[in-house]
């Protein structure tokens, strides 16, 4: 997975990933396509919340 | 933002995908987590550990690996990583069950002094969404920097 040892208690770079090219894409796996159908459902029905949304018409 | 200990945590170039190892007595599992386009701006953010046997993701699993709010930190630190490259996107977060989405509260919760200069958080409960509060629990959350720019709305 990763190109150097994963460490605990890093504070060094705070927010700041590093880029791998061992990371893959999880766009297909089931469990993340599963999450997305759920999570545009749940938006469906709940809406967006006011504050973030700019009417365009 | 968020100067507390984490685990060093990967992406590849496309941003959407993140992975990082969780220490403990347990072992090392690993965690990985996924930005999803779902509507303009707008992404989920899914999150779970592999069994790297299987393949299998899941987030309804509790770790037990003793490093809770090392993990939280880390994935506090994974969103602020990707906002940083579209601050324009608002993420949706929301747990498999009633728990996870619980935990992911009391995330936000924990960090809310870091979080709260940064970004400004919705939280829906009782069939609206409604400015989060402290204390008070959630079904699911929509998150995004400030001063982001507003989702256009045709509705």
């Amino acid at each position: 997975m990763a190109d150097k040892k994963t460490k605990k208690g890093n504070t060094a770079k705070a927010g700041v990933a590093i880029v791998s090219a061992k990371v893959g894409s999880y766009e297909k796996h089931p469990f993340f396509v599963k999450k997305k159908q759920q999570a545009k459902a749940f938006l469906q029905k709940a809406g967006l919340p006011p504050i973030l949304v700019k009417k365009t018409s | 933002m968020l100067n507390l200990p984490s685990y060093d945590f990967y992406t590849n170039r496309s941003r959407f995908d993140y992975e990082f190892q969780s220490l403990g007595p347990k072992g090392i599992i690993k965690k990985v987590a996924r930005f999803d386009n779902i509507g303009t701006n707008i992404y989920n953010f899914g999150f779970g550990d592999v069994d790297e046997i299987t393949g299998d993701i899941s987030d309804n699993i509790t770790s037990n690996n003793g490093d809770r709010d090392v993990v939280l930190a880390t994935v506090a630190k994974i969103i602020y990583d990707f906002t940083g490259h579209f601050p324009e996107a608002a993420i949706f977060i929301q747990g498999t069950d009633a728990a996870r989405t619980r935990l992911y509260q009391q995330g936000i919760n924990k960090f809310w002094e870091q979080i709260e200069p940064v970004f400004e958080i919705q939280g829906h409960r009782e069939g609206k969404w409604h400015p989060f509060e402290r204390g008070k629990n959630y079904e699911a959350f929509l998150g995004r920097r400030k001063g982001g720019f507003l989702i256009n709305s045709n509705e």
